[in-house]
């Protein structure tokens, strides 16, 4: 009994508001019908605690959490893009040096792989990191220069955009959908530019023969890429398609069967065969790979040689593989330079074909200037008969204006009579 | 038999079963539905199928045929330089598209608008086209590819005929024709 009366006395004493009773979690209603307790009475001001539960924030925590992801993922993709980057640099960063004076980026242009010390055989040490220029989350590059019969050499790395997976996902779904959009991948396009054939007077690249070599297209490209190429590439498509003899899944597009001859030899395709499905095309141009509108466009060569590769390779036999196809790319300019002339029935042919897609714009050009310059002519003479008959007395106009009506009917009469 | 006139045939016959059916009982559409997704799977695997097999025989030939113009573009017909892998496979990704689309429109038709009576075609007919694609006829079933299946492939009847007559061509001055005329990398505006 005297416990149930404790209770009561509990109940009693709860109902009057005190502090104390206050200090207890969610005082904010009271059964008994008594006045409330002020909310933080007892507690201070800063106790977040008495009023809101971690449970409150279920969705900022959910976004916290993306957000958390998308940094992530952004930080991890971009580091592993550059690092797939530095890796294809420093995988033919051996070949580079031996070839090339200058390698990468110095901002004072000094040459950086001639060995300085008495040692001229050690390799000169370059950080790769150095060697690769970042122009975004997906696009890389590379320079090299300072080698004869050829100006520059530019590394242009393409990725995958691995710092944002949503939006590489969306780019795989509309690769899916359009036929238009390509798929994401991972390309490496090198680009050999040799000096121009006609360096400018006083230039110091006038005094040396080299940079002297017809113009003409070849490629050496790999089937799986065959059809986008072609698309693709204005240069590639004046080329006639043929099947490589060596391997059935590369094609060679050519403009004469003795330039395929003279420059694809075997050294050139050992490497290429070597590599195998890395391999995407070997291209040798003076043609732009946009189709030209205009006679300037067509009329400059563009020359150039490239290499386009695709997927990169990723594990090191591959890299050599790599490694030593780039050096007969390198090669290939001096090849050439000392062997790129040819007879004068094949020069006739390469400059037929240019020629005839020359008149082919001068044509497209002409239609298109053709009404304007009728609807000029028509203004010009208009212009003409009102300086006429502002310059005659009012005799004159009367007479000049009688004449030109004359002149019409007869026109008129005379297309009636036609018609009749 | 011609395949048209027996999907003609497939479509009236069903119309007719489709009347028959008690679609409001819940357990027959389950039925019916469980019909559908069974025959869209099968027709995935089929395709699935037909891709590996291109995949594995991996045949180079270079392949060359000109494409006509789309009808009212005032384009030239281009020529296509492809191999015979690459081939098959945009035409097995044509399919794969045509799948989902199919699906697609379905969903829609008996998710939202609550159709059922299409559930009972819709289960027989693409997997009978799919059973009779040229792709699924050459590696599934090994027939070889001459006569019509001989690539590049020819348009159905229907389809040619909407685009006014034009087909793929591959004899020889064509092909020569289109080689000097077709050029790439065209600007896009």
């Amino acid at each position: 009994m005297a416990s149930a009366d404790d209770d009561f006395a509990d109940y009693v004493s709860s109902a009057a508001p005190s502090p104390a009773s206050a200090a207890n979690p969610s005082p904010l209603f009271t059964p008994s019908g008594a006045a409330p307790t002020p909310l933080n009475a007892g507690s201070p001001w800063y106790a977040l605690w008495e009023r809101h539960t971690l449970a409150e924030f279920q969705m900022e925590g959910f976004i916290l959490l993306l957000l958390g992801f998308i940094v992530l993922t952004h930080v991890f993709g971009r580091k592993k893009n550059r690092q797939i980057a530095v890796n294809f640099i420093s995988s033919i960063l051996p070949v580079l040096s031996s070839e090339f004076a200058l390698v990468g980026f110095d901002f004072r242009g000094r040459a950086n792989t001639l060995a300085e010390s008495a040692d001229a055989n050690a390799a000169p040490v370059i950080d790769p990191e150095t060697l690769v220029h970042e122009a975004g989350l997906t696009e890389y590059s590379s320079y090299a220069t300072g080698r004869l019969n050829i100006s520059t050499l530019t590394t242009n790395i393409t990725l995958q955009r691995r710092s944002s997976p949503v939006a590489l996902l969306a780019e795989w779904i509309a690769s899916f959908i359009f036929d238009s959009i390509p798929e994401p991948r991972d390309v490496v396009h090198l680009t050999v530019t040799p000096p121009p054939s006609t360096p400018a007077p006083g230039s110091p690249q006038s005094a040396q023969a080299g940079g002297k070599y017809d113009n003409f297209v070849l490629a050496v490209v790999n089937k799986s890429a065959m059809r986008r190429l072609r698309t693709e590439r204005y240069d590639l498509s004046i080329a006639k398609v043929s099947d490589c003899p060596q391997a059935n899944w590369l094609g060679i597009m050519s403009e004469s069967k003795e330039i395929t001859d003279t420059i694809l030899t075997s050294d050139v395709l050992n490497p290429i065969l070597a590599l195998g499905s890395h391999f995407e095309a070997l291209i040798i141009t003076d043609q732009p790979v946009e189709r030209p509108t205009t006679l300037e466009e067509i009329e400059t060569p563009e020359r150039r040689i490239e290499l386009i590769l695709s997927p990169l390779p990723t594990n090191k036999k591959d890299a050599e593989k790599v490694r030593d196809l780039v050096r007969v790319f390198i090669r290939l300019s001096d090849v050439l330079v000392a062997k790129a002339r040819f007879r004068d029935t094949v020069a006739r042919k390469l400059k037929a074909t240019r020629d005839d897609e020359i008149k082919k714009i001068k044509k497209k050009i002409e239609e298109e200037t053709k009404e304007e310059r009728e609807k000029k002519l028509a203004e010009d003479r208009k212009a003409e008969r009102e300086k006429k008959l502002r310059g005659m007395s009012a005799e004159q106009q009367r007479k000049f204006l009688e004449k030109e009506r004359d002149r019409e009917q007869r026109k008129g009469m005379k297309g009636m009579q036609r018609k009749a | 038999m011609n395949p048209q006139i027996t999907n003609l045939v497939i479509i009236l016959g069903m119309m007719q079963v489709s009347k028959r059916v008690p679609f409001e009982d819940p357990t027959v559409l389950n039925y019916i539905r469980a019909m559908y997704i069974l025959s869209n799977i099968i027709i995935l695997g089929l395709y699935f199928l037909t891709g590996q097999k291109i995949k594995s025989k991996n045949d180079q030939t270079t392949l060359k045929y000109v494409e006509p113009a789309p009808p009212m573009s005032g384009e030239e017909p281009k020529l296509i330089t492809t191999t015979v892998r690459e081939y098959d496979q945009s035409q097995l990704k044509t399919s794969y598209k045509s799948v989902l689309m199919g699906v697609g429109m379905m969903a829609v038709m008996h998710l939202y608008f609550k159709y059922t009576n299409p559930l009972l075609v819709q289960s027989i007919l693409p997997l009978k086209g799919a059973l009779e694609s040229k792709l699924v006829q050459i590696h599934v079933f090994g027939k070889p590819a001459i006569g019509d299946l001989k690539r590049p492939f020819k348009a159905a009847g229907l389809m040619s005929a909407m685009n006014g007559g034009a087909e793929v061509k591959t004899d020889k001055k064509s092909l020569e024709q289109a080689e000097k005329n077709s050029r790439g990398g065209v600007k896009e505006e």
